[in-house]
């Protein structure tokens, strides 16, 4: 296990933790997280033990974005570190997602 | 018995090879074996093992250590060897228990060893765990092989689809003395995409892509990236423009996931100016060619391509002033996601490292490249490291070496006729003014003037179209936020048009061999205008909206509009 989900105990955010090396390898389990939103509204992505990020990941995030229904206000983004809130502002993505 | 033995081991059966000198042993060892139901081949010595091992190929070897001919250490030597890659287990039966012995089974390429007297239960346990493990083996060994193959199958594919791929994918005027770049045979399949190509104003216009995710599909996804930047460029399509029909295209064709980060720059004919918009991939560098350190850095400030839809784009366009000489550095993430055998990163320190040095711009795009070799080490294998340089040096490109669709200028002059007639549904479509400045470019002599017969006929097109067909006012320009009410306004009505015509009328004439005199007339369907009020306006050249026309005044040696405005009559002497 990579990645670590877990849902507050009223059912509605559900806490990622992000892997170390955020790319295509974690491609399956990073959808298998939000597959089946039931009570779920909002999602926390902690990138605190995330040090390297691709393209693909930025992928990831943007499908995740789609099939939760486009709301930047949905899924936040936290504890990233510099060079990877770098990537994601590189990608004007800090638009699309909110980055604390 | 030894001859049906293979034939046996065609079914699930495992066919044991059993080799002793001492019959008795023989007879007990294949007793037990048969009685569970394995089928056994025996042999007397290690040279009729080999034999035997050859004929029947069993799945597990029992083997005495002394016997004549050839002991077991030999023939479990010679077994290995025979066996090449595949897994054949050996168990010495031996009466020493001597640890030096027993590790001399193992060194001889024993894999187990039972010493006597045997326990059945014992022996069989080991000879299906072995035998579990040659299974394993095998199905490994299988695997690889398959992969193996899928791998050169590949490569041979991807070389295959390079070829096709340089044929699709014009590399337009990458050749031209002032850029330089680094782009890996087979990065292609990392979505890798860089095009060069010369506008018709003499520009030179500039796309670095990165696509997301790897192989095929981001390869194919660049492909209509490339005409659509070529074909925009050609017609002196703006950069936003650009940018925003690459943006819809992808949009469309991409699944959500993928995307282009790109940056589009544009360089004047005296590359005094560029205008970058920048998606996505790693800040810009200005290295200068005069004081050789970093000038300026671009950060990106837009979404990549094919992220959002274009209602939410708003692109960023940036234009900076260069120095003569200076060195305007593009370059994909796999420069600083280089990563070195320890798995660090290259990564933007080590980048500014390079670049703080105090080295030649001449050389500043070899000495990057080295850097992030030497630094990834053996581990260089992926190579998906593109880096582009572009000089800020007019000098470098003579004249006559300008624009790659002019390469092959073959006809001549002379005297010549075109007519164009266009109606409503040729105004939705591109440009028509490229397709004629194309013409021109192929005519020699007159190609050279091409840039300013295609801002006179742009000018007169455009005039003829949004106010004559359109019959937008151009007060509407002059307005604060004027110029994109302009342009929604332009749009809305160039959709609704249910009819309106744009005549084009050239004429050539020689004059002498290098001298000629091009006559344009422009005739639409519109209402015209007051001819007297617009020269006034021409003449102060004060208005936003004159300088159009003050533009085609002062490339023509002759210019006015005639029947009340709808006719615009032009002529170009060179």
């Amino acid at each position: 296990m990579t990645l670590q989900a877990d849902k507050s105990t009223d059912g509605k955010t559900l806490t990622i933790k992000m892997p170390q090396e955020f790319d295509f390898r974690s491609h399956k389990e990073f959808r298998e997280t939000h597959r089946n939103p039931g009570t779920v509204s909002q999602y926390v992505l902690d990138f605190s033990r995330t040090k390297h990020m691709d393209s693909s990941a930025l992928g990831m995030l943007l499908l995740m974005r789609e099939e939760i229904g486009n709301d930047s206000n949905k899924i936040r983004l936290i504890n990233c570190q510099h060079n990877i809130k770098a990537l994601l502002e590189m990608a004007n993505f800090h638009k699309l997602f909110t980055v604390v | 018995m030894e001859n049906t033995a293979r034939n046996v081991a065609g079914s699930d059966s495992i066919v044991v090879l059993v080799v002793d000198d001492d019959a008795v042993n023989r007879l007990i060892l294949e007793g037990m074996l048969l009685q569970s139901g394995f089928k056994v081949v025996t042999a007397e010595n290690g040279l009729q093992a080999l034999d035997l091992y050859a004929h029947y190929n069993p799945h597990v070897v029992l083997m005495d250590v002394i016997m004549p001919v050839m002991d077991g250490y030999t023939a479990a030597n010679r077994i290995k060897q025979m066996a090449g890659n595949v897994f054949i287990p050996i168990i010495f039966l031996t009466a020493v228990t001597d640890d030096n012995e027993l590790a001399k089974c193992v060194r001889c390429g024993g894999d187990d060893f039972m010493t006597k007297p045997f326990s059945r239960v014992i022996l069989l346990a080991k000879i299906e765990a072995l035998n579990r493990m040659a299974g394993l083996y095998r199905t490994i060994t299988k695997q690889r092989d398959e992969i193996d193959r899928y791998n050169i199958q590949l490569l041979r594919e991807q070389k295959v689809a390079k070829k096709i791929y340089s044929r699709l994918i014009d590399e337009g005027c990458l050749n031209i003395p002032v850029v330089r770049y680094i782009l890996s045979p087979l990065s292609i399949f990392n979505g890798d995409l860089l095009l060069a190509t010369r506008t018709p104003s003499g520009d030179l216009n500039i796309m670095l892509g990165d696509a997301t995710g790897h192989g095929l599909p981001a390869a194919i996804g660049t492909v209509p990236v490339a005409d659509i930047f070529y074909s925009l460029s050609e017609t002196g399509a703006s950069t936003e423009e650009i940018v925003l029909t690459l943006n819809q295209k992808l949009k469309n064709i991409f699944p959500p996931e993928f995307f282009l980060c790109a940056s589009i720059v544009n360089f004047s004919k005296d590359f005094r100016l560029m205008t970058v918009w920048h998606g996505g991939l790693p800040d810009i560098i200005v290295y200068s060619g005069q004081q050789h350190k970093v000038t300026a850095t671009l950060r990106s400030n837009n979404f990549p391509l094919g992220v959002v839809k274009n209602q939410d784009l708003s692109p960023q366009i940036k234009t900076f002033e260069l120095q003569h000489g200076d060195r305007v550095l593009m370059y994909s993430d796999g420069v600083i996601e280089a990563r070195n055998p320890e798995g660090e990163e290259f990564g933007r320190h080590r980048l500014d490292t390079v670049l703080s040095q105090g080295t030649d711009a001449d050389v500043i795009l070899d000495h990057i490249n080295r850097a992030v070799r030497r630094f990834r080490g053996r581990r260089d294998q992926s190579d998906d490291v593109t880096i582009l340089e572009v000089n800020a040096n007019a000098d470098l490109i003579s004249e006559d070496n300008s624009g790659h669709y002019l390469e092959s200028v073959t006809q001549h002059p002379g005297d010549w006729e075109l007519r164009y007639h266009l109606t409503q549904d040729d105004f939705r479509q591109a440009n028509p003014i490229s397709v004629i400045t194309r013409y021109i470019g192929n005519i020699k002599g007159l190609n050279l003037h091409r840039e300013k017969i295609y801002v006179v006929l742009s000018e007169l097109y455009n005039n003829a179209l949004d106010h004559g067909v359109l019959r937008l006012s151009s007060t509407l320009k002059a307005q604060a936020d004027g110029f994109t009410r302009f342009l929604t306004e332009r749009h809305a009505r160039l959709h609704d048009l249910q009819q309106g015509q744009i005549d084009i009328y050239l004429q050539h004439t020689t004059l002498a061999l290098q001298s000629g005199r091009l006559f344009i007339k422009f005739h639409d369907s519109g209402e015209g205008f007051d001819i007297l009020a617009q020269q006034a306006l021409l003449t102060a050249n004060t208005g936003f909206s004159g300088r159009g026309l003050a533009l085609i005044k002062s490339l023509c040696k002759e210019f006015h509009y005639e029947d009340n405005g709808t006719t615009a009559v032009a002529v170009y002497q060179w």
